[in-house]
C-alpha cells in the first residue's frame, strides 16, 4: 500500500517523506525564499509547541471537529495549511532542533512529536477506523515496526486487533501497570488481542527512539539560511535549561547491590576480565549510590598492567568532573540484557528497568505494585528523568483517555 | 563418592558410551554452540565448541565425563567468556521438577542427612538434628514414580499451555526425561527464539500466573471469545464439581454472578485456588536465564546413572524408570554396602528400602543407589569374562 499525503502529513517521520522532499527537490537555501514560508513558520510553531506543552499538535486539512468537545479531546487546531506544509515542517524542525546543539531539547521534541503521532494513530472520528485508517495503521505497523497485526473481529465492538506474543513481550515487558503484563492480556494461539489504544501504545516509544536517532544522525554544522538561524536562537532562549543530576545519596550496603553489579564486583575480585559494559554499570551505579571517586578505583585490581591514573580517569569521567561534565547515567537493565551482563533476580528484579530500583534490604519487603512505581532510592532524580516519567504518566493518560 | 565408587561409576559410563555414544546427536548449528562437560574429579569445564558430533563422541570416549551439556542459545563465539560471546537466540527451556511439586510420598521416601554426627533418616528434614542439635542438615530426595507421573501431568499441562495460547507447533515441542527427577522441554525454532531474559520472565509469568491481577475476576462479563487466562478460568468455574467450596449454585452463569459479588477475602481466597490448580510449576530461572548450558539427550545424569532421554510423541505410554536405563544387563551384578535407601522401582523390579545393610544387586540399580548418594560399592562383581565378552562382541 502506497501512503497518501495526507498520511504524510500525520506521520511525516515515515521513512517515505524523505523520498517526497527529494523529489520536490527543495534545498536548503531555498528554504529563505518566502514561498516556504508558511512552511517555515509552521516548523518553528512545531518547536515551540513542543517547547512550550511537551506535545506538537496536528492541524486536519480535510475534515473539521464536529463539536466543541472533539475538539478539545483531540487538541485539534484549526487547519494552518495544506498537508504538505504539515509534511514539510517535520524535516525543518529537525533542523531547527539540531542546530541548537542541545541534546535535552532532542528528547523533549522526539518525546512531543512521538506523542502527536501517537495520538493521531489512535484516534478516529469514530469507534472504527474508517478502512482506509485502517490500511495505514496496519502498513505503518508490518513496513515501520517489523508487527504483522491482524484485525481481530467481535461482533458490534470496536476495533480490536491481534499482535504476535513475541512481539508484544518485547515491547510490553518494559511496562510497568500490571494490566501489560501477558498473563493479564487475552492470548490464544500465539496471539495477544489488543484494542486501538494499547496496539498503538505499544509502539509509542518506538517512534520517539526513531525520531530521536534521525535526530542523532544528521549531520551537524549545516549552514542555515539566515532566516532559519534566527529561530534557532529564538528557540535556544526558549528551551528550558539543562537538567543538573541532583543525585539522592543513599548508602546501600554491598550485598543488596543488584546481581549484575554483584556480579562485576566479584569478578574483579577474581581477577577476571570484565567486559565494558560491568565496569560502566559498577562506576556509575556505586556513583550514585554515594561512593567516592577513590573508593571506585580502589576496587580495580592492583594487576601488572594497571595504571591507576588511567581508572581515575576514567571514574572522574564518569562522575561529569571532567571532560564533558556531564554525569553517565547507569545503564537500563534493557541495555545491560542487549550487552548480555543481566543476572536477573527473578524476584526481586521483578518489573523494574533500572538496577538503581533494585529492592535494597530495607524495603525487599514492599509489593510489587511498589517496585512498579518508578522512583527507587538512589535513583538520580534527575529532571531528565523526572521529565521522563512524567511523560510516562502521559502516555497513560493518553491511552486511558 | 568413595574412589572405588566413583570408578566402578566411571567405567560404568565408559562403558555406556563406548555401546551406545553413537546415539547421542548433533544439535543444529553446533558450532553456534557452547558445550561443557564436568569430568568425575574436578570442575565444570565450560565455553568449549565442537565443529561437528564426531568431536563430541572422541571426547566422551576418551573422557567418559560425569555430565555433558551444551548451551540452548547459539553464539557467533561460543568459546568466549560470557559476555563476548554475541549471543545470537536460544530454544524456549521449561524445566519441571518432580521435587518441587512436593507430592505427599515425599516423606516416605527423602531422606536427611545431619552433616554433623551423621545421622541419616527417612522422612521430610527436620529444622534441627534430634541427636546432636545441628542445623546442617542435608535433604536427599528420589523420585518415586508417583512424583514422576505428577511431574509428567505437570509437563502435559505445560503443552497445552505452548499449544494452545502461544500456538506453537506440537512437532517443535521436544520433551526429554531428566535423567533425574523431572522433565525438560524444548521448543526448538519458534518466534520466541530471540526474547531477551525479560521477555522469557514474561512468558514464565505467564504459566506460573505470578502477578495475574485479581481485577481479571471482576473486569466484564466472561464470554465465549475470552482468551488467556480469562478463558481459563471461566472453563475452570465451568468444570468445577456441582458442590464446591467456592460457590453456593451449581449453575455456571449463577457461579458468575456470586463471583461478581465476591468480598476482598473470598476473591484472594478463590485466586489462590485458581492459580495453585491452573498454574504450571516451572523452574522460572531455567527459562529466564540465556547462559545456561544444559544435560544433552542421550548422554548420562550423573547423579543416577539413568539417560537423559526424549519421551518420544505418546508422553503417556513413557515410562522412565524402565527406558532410561543406561546398560540393562542382568549379568553384571554389584555389591554395595547401603547407607540408605527408600524403596525404589528400577527397569521394572523393586528395591528396598534399605538402611545401613550390604547387597548385591544388578550393576545398573548400585549406580542408581550410589549416585544418589545412598551407599558405596564394596565391588563390582560382575563377571570380568562375560562382560569383556559382550563388549568385544559389540566391536565385532
Ligand atoms: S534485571 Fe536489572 S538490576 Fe536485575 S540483574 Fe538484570 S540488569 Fe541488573
Ligand atoms: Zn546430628
Ligand atoms: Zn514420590
Amino acid at each position: 500500500m502506497e501512503f497518501g499525503s495526507d498520511d504524510l502529513a500525520k506521520y511525516p517521520f515515515l521513512p517515505d517523506v524523505g523520498e517526497f522532499v527529494k523529489e520536490m527537490e527543495i534545498s536548503v537555501s531555498a528554504l529563505s525564499s518566502s514561498d516556504y514560508d508558511k512552511v517555515v513558520r509552521r516548523a518553528e510553531e512545531r518547536v515551540v509547541e513542543a517547547i512550550q506543552k511537551r506535545e506538537v499538535s496536528y492541524p486536519i486539512s480535510d475534515r473539521q471537529p464536529k463539536t466543541e468537545d472533539e475538539k478539545v479531546r483531540l487538541g485539534l487546531r484549526p487547519m494552518v495549511g495544506g498537508a504538505q506544509i504539515e509534511m514539510l515542517s517535520f524535516p525543518i524542525s529537525l533542523a531547527l532542533v539540531k542546530a541548537t546543539k542541545l541534546d535535552h531539547l532532542a528528547n523533549i521534541y522526539s518525546l512531543a512529536e512521538a506523542k502527536r503521532a501517537v495520538k493521531l494513530l489512535q484516534s478516529s472520528q469514530s469507534s472504527r477506523y474508517a478502512d482506509h485508517e485502517l490500511g495505514t495503521v496496519l502498513t505503518i505497523f508490518r513496513r515501520v515496526f517489523g508487527i504483522r497485526v491482524e484485525t481481530f473481529k467481535v461482533e458490534h465492538r470496536d476495533d480490536y486487533f491481534t499482535v504476535p506474543v513475541a512481539d508484544y513481550v518485547k515491547r510490553a515487558s518494559k511496562f510497568h501497570k500490571e494490566e501489560w503484563k501477558l498473563v493479564n492480556k487475552p492470548v490464544t494461539r500465539g496471539k495477544v488481542i489488543l484494542d486501538r489504544q494499547d496496539l498503538v501504545r505499544l509502539v509509542g516509544d518506538e517512534i520517539e527512539a526513531m525520531i530521536g536517532q534521525r535526530l542523532k544522525l544528521m549531520p551537524s554544522g549545516t549552514k542555515l539560511p539566515d532566516n532559519l538561524q534566527e529561530i534557532v536562537k529564538k528557540i535556544v532562549r526558549m528551551a528550558p535549561p539543562e537538567p543538573q543530576s541532583p543525585y539522592t545519596i543513599i548508602h546501600i550496603a554491598p550485598e543488596n547491590y543488584p546481581p549484575c553489579v554483584r556480579r562485576a564486583i566479584d569478578l574483579l575480585d577474581k581477577g577476571e576480565n570484565v567486559p565494558h559494559y560491568g565496569r560502566f554499570l559498577m562506576a556509575t551505579y556505586l556513583l550514585s549510590v554515594g561512593k567516592s571517586v577513590d573508593d571506585i578505583v580502589s576496587m580495580f585490581p592492583k594487576a601488572p598492567d594497571f595504571k591507576q591514573n588511567v581508572t581515575k580517569y576514567q571514574v572522574e569521567h564518569l562522575a561529569g568532573l571532567r571532560g564533558s561534565k556531564t554525569r553517565y547515567r547507569v545503564p537500563s537493565c534493557r541495555t545491560l540484557q542487549t550487552h548480555q551482563f543481566c543476572f536477573m533476580d527473578p524476584v526481586k528484579c521483578h518489573q523494574i528497568t533500572s538496577p538503581l530500583q533494585y529492592p535494597s534490604r530495607k524495603n525487599s519487603g514492599s509489593t510489587q505494585e511498589s517496585l512498579g512505581k518508578n522512583s527507587r532510592p538512589g535513583e538520580a532524580k534527575s529532571n531528565a528523568s523526572e521529565s521522563r516519567k512524567r511523560s510516562k504518566r502521559d502516555w497513560m493518560k493518553i491511552q486511558h483517555r | 563418592m568413595d574412589e572405588n565408587s566413583t570408578q566402578i561409576v566411571k567405567r560404568y559410563f565408559k562403558e555406556y558410551y563406548f555401546r551406545f555414544g553413537a546415539r547421542i546427536k548433533s544439535p543444529s548449528e553446533i558450532e553456534s554452540r557452547e558445550f561443557g562437560y564436568l569430568p568425575f574429579a574436578g570442575m565444570m569445564v565450560r565455553h568449549l565448541s565442537f565443529k561437528d558430533i564426531g568431536a563430541l563422541h572422541a571426547l566422551l570416549l576418551k573422557e567418559a565425563p560425569a555430565g555433558v551439556y551444551c548451551s540452548n542459545s547459539t553464539y557467533e563465539d561460543p568459546t568466549a567468556e560470557m559476555y563476548l560471546k554475541n549471543w545470537k537466540k536460544a530454544a524456549l527451556i521449561f524445566d519441571i521438577d518432580a521435587d518441587a511439586l512436593k507430592q505427599p510420598c515425599k516423606k516416605v521416601h527423602d531422606i536427611w542427612l545431619c552433616k554433623e554426627c551423621g545421622r541419616k533418616e527417612f522422612g521430610l528434614r527436620p529444622e534441627f538434628c534430634p541427636s546432636c542439635k545441628s542445623n546442617r542438615l542435608l535433604e536427599l530426595s528420589w523420585a518415586c514414580p508417583m512424583c514422576l507421573e505428577a511431574a509428567k501431568k505437570e509437563t502435559n499441562r505445560l503443552i497445552e499451555f505452548l499449544e494452545f495460547d502461544f500456538g506453537i507447533e506440537s512437532s517443535e515441542i521436544k520433551v526429554y526425561f531428566s535423567g533425574n527427577a523431572g522433565y525438560h522441554v524444548s521448543v526448538e525454532k519458534s518466534s520466541f527464539d530471540t526474547l531477551d531474559t525479560r521477555g522469557r520472565a514474561e512468558i514464565a509469568d505467564y504459566l506460573t500466573a505470578r502477578g495475574l491481577s485479581s481485577k481479571i475476576l471482576s473486569s466484564q462479563k466472561f464470554l465465549p471469545t475470552d482468551a488467556g487466562w480469562r478463558r481459563r478460568i471461566a472453563k475452570y468455574i465451568r468444570n468445577l464439581p456441582e458442590i464446591d467450596q467456592s460457590f453456593k449454585s451449581s449453575q455456571y452463569e449463577d457461579r458468575l454472578f456470586e463471583l461478581s459479588k465476591f468480598s476482598k477475602k473470598e476473591v484472594e481466597t478463590f485466586m489462590n485456588r485458581l492459580i495453585a490448580e491452573n498454574s504450571v510449576r516451572i523452574d522460572a530461572m531455567v527459562t529466564t536465564d540465556v547462559h545456561r548450558i544444559f544435560r544433552m539427550p542421550e548422554t548420562l545424569n550423573n547423579k543416577t546413572g539413568l539417560v537423559k532421554r526424549e519421551c518420544g510423541k505418546e508422553l503417556a505410554n513413557f515410562d522412565p524408570l524402565r527406558e532410561a536405563i543406561a546398560v540393562q544387563d542382568g549379568e553384571q551384578r554389584s555389591r554395595i554396602f547401603v547407607d540408605i535407601c527408600p524403596k525404589i522401582e528400577l527397569g521394572g523390579e523393586s528395591y528396598g528400602p534399605f538402611k545401613s545393610e550390604t547387597r548385591d544387586l544388578p550393576l545398573y540399580v548400585g549406580v542408581y543407589i550410589v549416585s544418589k548418594g545412598g551407599g558405596k560399592f564394596l565391588s563390582e562383581q560382575s563377571n570380568v569374562a562375560s562382560q569383556n565378552e559382550i563388549v568385544s562382541n559389540r566391536r565385532a
